[in-house]
């Protein structure tokens, strides 16, 4: 299941949290990336990589430079090309620690497997608990680093210096292509949407930009080429992209058809490999019974009350946050309105940050405990949660642990079984006795031990592992382990990919999911002929095929002895289904399939790279590179001439991160040296106290509307601490110390050394949606206060209190509230302006101004038209998620006396332009809330809702 | 303060005074070649078509003998197609970003360069005073240059074309990639015929006895009767190809990028032998007496021997190798990509001599008139010379 985790990500992050709001510490709002882990950081070099990794993973890391020079030398021959620099790879054993990677400013969702950033080439990569996967990450990145490069030279090399790139799901599809084997995962992807009319076209293919759909149409797209057109074509389009401008225009001239032509031959063999499944597959929803339909659903768990009232406890995520719902267990045959009630609210708290829905079970006891894995802070806890009581119980962490996925009563409920990978990067089985509250380690090595479950009578755990003789082909087979003689007896043998089992209630049967048909389907293994678990008895064991879905299932948890809960991914959506008569199905079924004969057991590993081929093994010490330079010129008929650049280093790592401004703005040749403006300021990630310190000169002309025009020349320096109690809640603290030499142009002259000093709390935990935040909230308060150290011409103190709050109405309805109160006293201190589209809309921008600011803001959004297509004959346009909103604004801004309270009301409508930008149209009319204005205002702006 | 902008502008009068400079030095064009048509034609060494022959042998009957120094050293960005070519002390090449450069071999002085087609993909060909060259992109794209005078004499509108000519007589012939093999009139550009291949054909054609061997991406080989364009024999290897064919004492030698080297009987297409690699084999081969020389993108350059394909030696450099072997009379001279020139011993693969450059290498030696001409990719032009 843990590859779905991509997917899903993928298909959930464009269906709803388009566009993806990723922020650092250092905004006005914003989550926090928090560095919680102080990680001592060595590099490996090889002889061609300098591997990034910290002591505890260093077996880890061995064994990913030994995948990192395999791959080398695979891509070589692919690429016939060879990278002329070394390459940095960033291993960590966990994803928790790739989540706090400074490499990237952005956060790191669970569903990214890995990145290559294009600045200095690194590629970044977290293990987490499955080697394979690890190394195939190792071989996806690479791709990206040879076939950028190479694109990159190709251009170079005939002189196209704006150079031609392939467009993302070229980039992508050939990083699956050459990193892996066609699996049951992209045959659920692709298959599921050909038979349920969704496929995208490669000419429209811009539609599914950024999705794992994408990746995997890529991936598909490439083998058909491969295999229609010859397996030189891929090379091909990388070869021969300098020869036009277009990417469309190169598929044309090696495929030799334009993209509306290939399509109509793909979809066409798509077609026809599929549609013929339908004789002998079923789509689930035909053939088993609904029992949770909206949203993305995942992971049921079965519990029955003390009045015997059945439900189903599942994962799921309705609108942008992923909760843990439960349910009522009434199936049904058709939709229905259905009415789920939230157990645990996830990712709003620190308490339940991540609650990792698409990787891991969650199991319910007979006392109606709940148990689950939630990321908490560092790492990951295991919460013990009563559902008659509606509260947590018990919160379990250990700092060993980094990840806790699938935990798993033991019938009396006083234990908990789950799988957890520690700091080298190991996945393993442990016991949690609840009772003497201890922690047994079942296994300890390489091979990825998962899903666990408890047998009825409490010895035994049945689990999927890659430990199986084709684990290297990554492949899983079932296991049990005997607890009364710490065996481990193989279930389930073979080249297949047996997944999720769990223990009937009678202890007669485990159901399990399994690529055995190529897709993933729901099996049984019948243990009726097994008395006690020796090894070699896994060949009695009777394999019984009880579902062919076209489509694919997993998660099986059983209701009783006759009925199956499961998830199932049907028309691009996680719904959880039921299965009755599972003894009937079984013991009508025909064909038994036994587990193949196996010749002894050999254990399979992957090598550490060779020591020869080590060059050496040292701490990290910081190196720091350029990793941006720009430099502007810009000409203002007023403000004249201003010419600057800015220069970034930060070293490897990203932690440490120096910027370099300087700009010139002298209007004469006499002003040119006293007109140099500059900053640099250092900012430092590595530890979660993060801080930020610099010196500036700025001088120069300015205007505000309270001194009116102004010269100004202020020197000195600052410094800000940021600490991040949790991804949504940080203190920050900023000092500043400066000289100001300020003249009022025709009134006075002012000298100050100003110090300036502010705390503040921000808090984000709000999701956003195409045109801005739909639930959540934001809030930002900050005191302050400025004086003048030596004249005393400056001394005032700051309030300010920025909340935001939005409420969810309806799935697509949304109430947002700001309110903002600025407040300022004191001598010579600084005017707020209130005034056009940011705030009180109807009014000109900033023409209501003064040292204390009043402001009220509501706002109701919808959408309002999902798709609106324009074709003309030679060119369509098509524009997506015009929503609408209705406002109410309320405020304004005063000195001495309240000036009373102006506003406006009326409608708006926007629009999210490429992912970026959103364009605003408000319509409206002003109010000092006696009478309206007779006319109506119209405001257009660019910006995202507040 | 006034001292200091009369600097200024005294730098800035020096900085467009160089940049000009500079811009009429770079774009000073094609300039026509100061020799006659005799002294082409009379050059004993020259080297007018890739790879010394249409057998392509890839062997010269001289060797430079190492230590080396560097003669002259010449910037030229790009990356010259397969190998340069070589007349009457004239360095001729195309590159990569359809550029054709004439050199001076003893100065090491630039005659001149110039845009001449949107791409090359391979090395043209010279015969006499004229060069015909083939453009991977463009409408006319086989053209014959008269470089005395540096007159198209004619040009042909083919596809893109994605070989190295060859002359045979009368003819000229390339692949191009509508999957077609064109004969055309070397005289006045008139196509003769045409030849329907199962795929672009790629890579360096080889001639013999009027015979053309081609072979496509696809790992298609086909033996074509020159006159008339009609098949002789056809044979389908694994694919992918991106070389040409090696004819010697009446055998075919090519490698493919599943690291396997064939040996066909360039008279009957008969399979003969095949020796498997550890590397996609992307270069072309070249042949001395009885031995066979390749590298591959494992880094490694091969002796087979040329009868039975047995392996006389290997030799690891730290880079692929899909630049062609140099085979001299004592020594193999290999370019790698890990920046390095090999000096390899013929008959035991031993080591002789290295030296390292800056950039990798992507286009074959030449040896000229005791000079060892080499470039690397994007960088450098360099001529060496025996320091004995």
């Amino acid at each position: 299941m843990k590859q779905f985790s991509l997917i899903i990500f993928l298909i959930l992050s464009l269906s709803i949290f388009l566009p993806e709001k990723s922020e650092s510490q250092w905004y006005y709002y914003g989550r926090n990336k928090v560095q919680y882990t102080d990680f001592e950081w060595h590099v490996l070099k090889t002889d061609h990589f300098d591997i990034y990794y910290y002591p505890e993973m260093a077996e880890l890391a061995e064994k990913g430079a030994a995948f990192a020079e395999e791959s080398y030398r695979y891509l070589e021959n692919k690429f016939n090309f060879t990278i002329n620099r070394r390459i940095p790879l960033i291993f960590y054993s966990s994803h928790l620690h790739f989540q706090q990677t400074n490499i990237t400013p952005y956060f790191v969702p669970e569903g990214v497997g890995g990145f290559f950033e294009f600045l200095k080439g690194r590629v970044v990569i977290p293990s987490d608990g499955n080697i394979n996967q690890f190394r195939k990450v190792i071989f996806h990145e690479l791709v990206h680093v040879f076939m950028h490069s190479k694109i990159y030279f190709e251009n170079k090399e005939h002189s196209r210096f704006e150079g031609t790139y392939p467009p993302l799901w070229y980039v992508e599809g050939l990083a699956e292509y050459w990193s892996s084997e066609w699996d049951a995962q992209a045959e659920m992807v692709i298959r599921d949407a050909v038979l349920n009319n969704y496929i995208v076209p490669l000419s429209n293919m811009y539609q599914i930009n950024g999705t794992f759909m994408m990746y995997k149409e890529g991936q598909a797209i490439l083998t058909y080429i491969a295999n229609t057109y010859g397996e030189e074509k891929i090379l091909q389009l990388m070869e021969e992209i300098w020869k036009y401008g277009k990417f469309s225009d190169v598929f044309q001239e090696v495929v030799g058809k334009t993209y509306e032509q290939f399509d109509q031959e793909w979809l066409y063999y798509l077609k026809k490999k599929y549609y013929p499944l339908m004789e002998d597959n079923d789509f689930s929803k035909m053939i088993t019974y609904s029992v949770v339909t909206r949203g993305y659903n995942f992971k049921p768990a079965y519990y029955k009350d003390v009045n015997d009232e059945e439900y189903v406890v599942f994962f799921g995520n309705r609108g942008g946050y992923s909760n843990i719902y439960i349910k009522d267990l009434r199936p049904f045959r058709l939709e229905q309105k259905e009415k789920a009630e939230i157990l645990v609210k996830g990712e709003r708290t620190p308490d339940f940050e991540s609650l990792h829905l698409f990787s891991s079970k969650i199991d319910v006891d007979k006392a109606g405990n709940l148990t689950f894995s939630s990321k908490s802070g560092e790492n990951d806890a295991l919460y013990i949660y009563s559902i008659p009581e509606r509260r947590v119980l018990k919160k379990h962490q250990w700092s060993q642990i980094v990840a806790i996925s699938s935990p798993s009563f033991s019938p009396d409920g006083h234990k908990v079984v789950f799988a957890g990978v520690d700091f080298s990067g190991k996945q393993d089985l442990y016991i949690l006795d609840r009772n003497e509250n201890y922690l047994i380690r079942l296994t300890d090595d390489f091979y990825e031990d998962k899903a666990p479950s408890f047998s009825p009578d409490g010895r035994k755990i049945v689990f999927s592992s890659d430990r199986t003789m084709h684990g290297k082909d990554w492949c899983y087979n079932l296991f049990i382990y005997d607890l009364d003689t710490d065996l481990i007896h193989y279930v389930t043998y073979g080249r297949f990919q047996d997944e999720t089992p769990v223990w009937s209630p009678d202890g007669q049967y485990i159901a399990f999911t399994s690529n055995r048909d190529t897709s993933l389907n729901l099996w049984i293994a019948d243990l009726s002929d097994i008395q006690d678990w020796e090894i070699g008895f896994y060949d009695r064991v009777k394999l019984k095929q009880i579902s062919r879905f076209i489509n694919a299932a997993f998660d099986p948890e059983w209701t009783d002895d006759n009925r199956l809960l499961f998830t199932v991914y049907e028309n691009n959506r996680f719904e959880i289904r039921m299965m009755d008569k599972i003894k009937e199905k079984s013991d009508s079924t025909q064909s038994i399939v036994k587990n193949e004969k196996m010749f002894g057991h050999r254990q399979w590993k992957y090598n550490r790279v060779p020591g020869s081929k080590i060059q050496s093994k040292l701490r990290y010490q910081k190196k720091y590179d350029l990793d941006i330079a720009q430099a502007q010129v810009s000409q203002d008929p007023f403000w004249g001439t201003t010419g600057g650049a800015v220069f970034a280093f930060t070293d490897i790592l990203g932690n440490d991160q120096y910027y370099f401004m300087l700009y010139n703005n002298a209007q004469s040749r006499g002003d040119f040296f006293k007109s140099f403006n500059g900053a640099v300021t250092k900012v430092s990630l590595e530890n979660r106290l993060n801080h930020a310190y610099g010196l500036f000169r700025f001088s120069g002309r300015y205007f505000n509307y309270k001194d009116g025009y102004f010269y100004e020349d202020r020197v000195g320096g600052f410094f800000t601490l940021s600490y991040p109690f949790s991804q949504y809640n940080r203190m920050e603290f900023n000092t500043n110390l400066s000289y100001s030499d300020k003249d009022v142009i025709g009134l006075d002259r002012r000298h100050a050394i100003i110090t300036s000093n502010s705390i503040s709390f921000v808090s984000d935990n709000s999701i956003w949606w195409y045109t801005g935040p739909m639930e959540g909230h934001r809030y930002n308060i900050s005191v302050g206060n400025t004086y003048d150290l030596r004249w005393s011409n400056v001394n005032y103190y700051t309030f300010r209190a920025d909340l935001r709050q939005y409420t969810r109405l309806a799935p697509r309805l949304s109430h947002a509230i700001r309110v903002l109160l600025l407040y300022n006293e004191g001598k010579d201190s600084r005017w707020y302006y209130l005034g056009g589209s940011w705030d009180l809309r109807g009014y000109r921008q900033w023409s209501i101004r003064g040292e204390k600011i009043f402001f009220l803001s509501n706002e109701l959004r919808f959408p309002f038209i999902d798709y609106i297509g324009i074709k003309f004959p030679f060119l369509g346009l098509g524009f997506r998620a015009i929503h609408g909103a209705l406002f109410l604004d309320a405020g304004n801004a005063w000195n001495d006396e309240w000036n009373g309270l102006l506003g406006s009301t009326g409608f708006g409508f926007r629009m999210n332009f490429g992912g970026f930008l959103v364009l605003r149209l408000d319509i409206g009319k002003k109010t000092d809330f006696r009478e309206f204005t007779s006319d109506w205002f119209t405001q257009f702006f660019f910006g995202w809702d507040f | 303060m006034k001292l200091a902008i009369r600097m200024n502008k005294y730098k800035i009068f020096l900085l467009v005074l160089s940049l000009s400079t500079g811009c009429i030095l770079s774009c000073s064009g094609l300039i026509k070649l100061k020799v006659s048509e005799e002294e082409l034609s009379s050059d004993q060494e020259k080297w007018t078509t890739v790879f010394s022959s249409n057998n392509r042998h890839n062997s010269v009957d001289s060797d430079l003998i190492p230590p080396y120094r560097i003669a002259w050293r010449k910037g030229y960005k790009s990356v010259i197609t397969d190998q340069p070519l070589a007349v009457a002390d004239h360095l001729i090449f195309t590159t990569r970003n359809g550029n054709l450069a004439f050199l001076n071999i003893s100065k090491g002085q630039m005659l001149g360069d110039g845009r001449i087609a949107p791409g090359f993909d391979h090395a043209p060909v010279i015969e006499n005073s004229t060069l015909f060259y083939g453009a991977s992109l463009g409408e006319k794209t086989l053209v014959a240059l008269n470089m005395l005078n540096l007159k198209k004499i004619w040009e042909t509108k083919l596809g893109h074309v994605y070989t190295s000519p060859v002359i045979w007589k009368e003819n000229i012939y390339v692949g191009t990639n509508n999957n077609k093999i064109a004969a055309v009139n070397k005289n006045n550009g008139e196509k003769i015929w045409q030849f329907d291949a199962g795929a672009s054909p790629v890579g360096i054609p080889a001639e013999n006895e009027g015979r053309l061997f081609f072979s496509d991406i696809q790992g298609n080989l086909y033996c074509l009767d020159a006159e008339s364009g009609k098949e002789i024999w056809r044979k389908t290897l694994e694919t992918n190809v991106y070389s040409g064919p090696v004819i010697a004492d009446g055998r075919l030698f090519i490698g493919t990028t599943a690291g396997t080297f064939f040996a066909f009987s360039a008279d009957s297409g008969k399979f003969l032998w095949r020796t498997q690699t550890e590397g996609a084999i992307f270069g072309h081969a070249s042949y001395r007496d009885g031995v066979v020389y390749f590298g591959n993108n494992a880094h490694a350059v091969h002796a087979l021997r040329a009868e039975d394909g047995s392996k006389l030696w290997s030799f690891k450099t730290g880079g692929i190798v899909n630049t062609t072997p140099l085979a001299g009379r004592e020594y193999i001279y290999v370019l790698s990509w890990d920046k390095k020139l090999y000096i390899i011993s013929r008959l035991d693969g031993e080591e002789v001599y290295h030296m390292e450059f800056n950039k990798p290498f992507k286009s074959s030696p030449l040896i000229y008139r005791n000079k060892l001409i080499i470039h690397t990719a994007n960088d450098d032009i360099i001529c060496l010379e025996s320091r004995e």
